[in-house]
């Protein structure tokens, strides 16, 4: 069953329909749109540039199919694909990382997947087979997993060894998958609807204004009172709701995570099914998700920072995202990763928050002033306030611990996260004073990692300035501490 | 902490001042066509706010880097790089030797003509991604390099 024959090969041809389909959304709303401007004055036309259009699609998805040929060698898998610029990439296989296998619906339906050659350079596409045979992909994914174990020992031609079976580590159960769902509210699939329906207004398909017209023609009285108004909330709510479960459902659907060779795998999904590993050696950062009410009810969502790979997800890749505290842990220490803290952590001091509040309770102030003389003031002046009480809140929660293996940090108002940083993955350490903070004698450190989010990274808002200092310099300890340790292949006390 | 070479300061200034001199040439431009309408608001007299932004503007590119400059400084440890910086947010940023990838060494026309270089660390981080140093003698800057690439050698070694 190796599935892996030599010399070059095409794709499934199969790959060829899903590339069609792929660009059809795009290529329908330009046939939408031309059509609706000519039918009327030129029908011929129009029809003629809507079946120009659909030819091309196929005839485009059909050339880049018959350019694009892949050749699996002894070391190294080639890619060539192009029509009139030809491009040659070699992906030799010990910079393989992994093989991430994706079974989309279609592909499902025909025994096919989706291919990316993970190597853990920056650029998303630069191993992507989009669509070859199941049993080419998994045999694959065992070659590269049988180089990882014994490098250079098997050869694409020698028969590759059956997988073992990896122990499951975290999984999910339908029942769970919903109820995360069910905490998943979302708004955006309206928002979708919404825009959607705006774009047919723009098109002349639809008509919005009339629409409402005739709603309100019928129940002009109706329309604004408590009950209706009450009654669409709900709707919106259930909708949100219903559109939670299933985004949930869609993606997390028999979600397992196992142990691999070089990290966690991950499997999931309902109709598209993926499966992606998790790099032991590129985790940087593991981040503990608490939602508002999941966290009532006790549930965490565990994730980690890696670097490279899947750019989609912004670098943090889900590992268990609605799981109990021990699974967590679990997870954690078959990742090799610190365990959560066990001792309080410490809270940023009290006079921190004059700094968070003070700022908005004086806006509020002004704001109060100005009240008398404009209108609108004082709405302006409670909202001022609600600002004052959030950061008062995020203050309250906010707290951090340097540990033995790694420091942690807890941060965030509704959603809490826990970041736990191993100590040898320290990248670069930055101590930040602004005004208010030396008037107040405090200070900020950031903890910088690879592959940390632009938006939302792990940081510590508010230390005793001396403590700042203090903390920056134990890190640097620690880090060359546990980089040594780490270097000379022990375990890291 | 190391200041950085005083012609950095000299640097800063010239910066400021050409930043001064376009905003002052706008603000002359703005008064002479305001000259050239026929209406003429009663409380400005002509050549008024270029009297005043003047000397304010040429005062400031004397004093606010002079600041600027002293807020700057480093310090080179035997492991790592200690850079400061700001005024208004007080940064202090460490960058350990062995997690740099690669170091630049880049000099802007005016740097040039001064002799003045910027050192700048590259690391896998995402906020202390590039940690400038500028305000380098040259030799400085290249000693300093060759001081760090010895460390990522041991450190790979």
């Amino acid at each position: 069953m190796t599935g892996l024959a030599d010399g070059p090969r095409r794709l499934h041809p199969i790959s060829m329909v899903d590339n069609a389909i792929k660009a059809a959304p795009g290529a329908l709303i330009g046939m939408v749109g031309a059509v609706g401007v000519l039918i009327q004055r030129n029908p011929a036309l129009a029809i003629l540039i809507a079946f120009g259009i659909l030819a091309f699609l196929l005839l485009s998805a059909a050339i880049s199919w018959w350019r694009f040929s892949y050749d699996i060698r002894a070391n190294e898998i080639v890619i060539a694909k192009g029509l009139f610029s030809r491009q040659r990439r070699v992906i030799p296989f010990d910079r393989v990382r992994d093989i991430a296998i994706e079974q989309p619906l279609l592909a499902r339906l025909v025994g096919t997947a989706r291919v990316r050659i993970e190597t853990g350079g920056s650029k998303k596409d630069e191993g992507l087979l989009d669509m070859i045979d199941l049993a080419g992909a998994h045999a694959l994914r065992d070659l590269v997993r049988d180089m990882h174990r014994t490098p250079a020992a098997v050869t694409a031609t020698d028969q590759p060894a059956a997988a073992p079976v990896e122990p499951v580590i975290f999984a999910m159960s339908i029942g769970r998958v919903l109820i995360s769902g069910l905490l998943n509210f979302s708004l955006i699939f309206i928002a979708l609807a919404f825009g959607a329906l705006q774009y047919l207004d723009q098109l002349g398909v639809v008509d919005i204004e009339r629409m409402i017209e005739s709603r309100r023609g019928g129940a002009v009285a109706g329309l604004l009172n408590f009950r209706t108004a009450g009654i669409l909330l709900l709707l919106l709510a259930l909708l949100g709701v219903a559109s939670g479960v299933l985004r949930t459902l869609l993606r997390d659907y028999a979600f397992m995570l196992t142990a691999g060779e070089t990290g966690l795998r991950r499997r999931r999904g309902l109709l598209t099914l993926s499966e992606v590993v998790i790099p032991a050696r590129r985790t940087e950062a593991a981040r503990i998700e608490t939602g508002l009410i999941g966290g009532l009810l006790g549930w965490h969502g565990l994730a980690f920072q890696t670097l490279g790979a899947d750019a989609k997800e912004g670098g943090v890749q889900d590992a268990a995202p609605f799981a109990r505290t021990d699974e967590i842990a679990h997870v954690l220490a078959e990742a090799g990763f610190p365990p959560l803290p066990d001792v309080a952590m410490t809270r940023p001091p009290a006079r921190a928050l004059v700094r968070r509040c003070g700022p908005w309770l004086a806006l509020a102030g002004v704001a109060a002033i100005a009240a008398r003389y404009l209108p609108y003031a004082n709405w302006a002046a409670l909202a001022l306030v609600a600002m004052a009480l959030a950061a008062s809140l995020a203050w309250l929660r906010e707290a951090h611990l340097a540990g033995e293996r790694s420091l942690y940090v807890r941060e965030g108002l509704f959603t809490q996260r826990l970041w736990i940083i191993p100590h040898e993955k320290l990248q670069v350490v930055a101590t930040r004073r602004g005004p208010l903070q030396r008037l107040l004698g405090l200070s900020g450190l950031i903890p910088d990692t690879a592959g940390a989010p632009a938006m939302g990274a792990p940081r510590i808002a508010d230390l005793a300035r001396a403590e700042a200092d203090m903390l920056a310099e134990r890190l640097l300890a620690d880090f060359y501490t546990a980089r040594t340790r780490v270097r000379a292949g022990l375990p890291v006390t | 902490m190391t200041p950085l070479d005083p012609r950095q300061l000299t640097l800063l200034r010239l910066r400021f001042l050409i930043g001064a001199m376009i905003l002052l040439a706008a603000i002359v431009v703005g008064e002479l066509w305001l000259a050239r309408q026929p209406w003429q608001p009663a409380f400005l007299s002509p050549w008024l706010v270029t009297g005043i932004a003047a000397p304010l503007l040429l005062a400031a590119s004397w004093l606010l880097p002079l600041r600027r400059y002293r807020a700057w400084g480093y310090d080179q440890r035997e492991d790592e790089l200690i850079v400061k910086h700001g005024n208004l947010i007080r940064q202090l940023t460490v960058v350990p030797f062995g997690r740099v990838q690669h170091i630049d060494i880049a000099q802007g026309p005016l740097q040039r003509a001064l002799g003045l270089a910027t050192l700048v660390l590259n690391t896998a981080g995402t906020r202390g991604a590039a940690v400038k140093l500028p305000g380098l003698r040259p030799d400085t800057a290249e000693q300093l390099r060759d001081h760090i690439r010895g460390k990522i050698r041991q450190d790979l070694a």
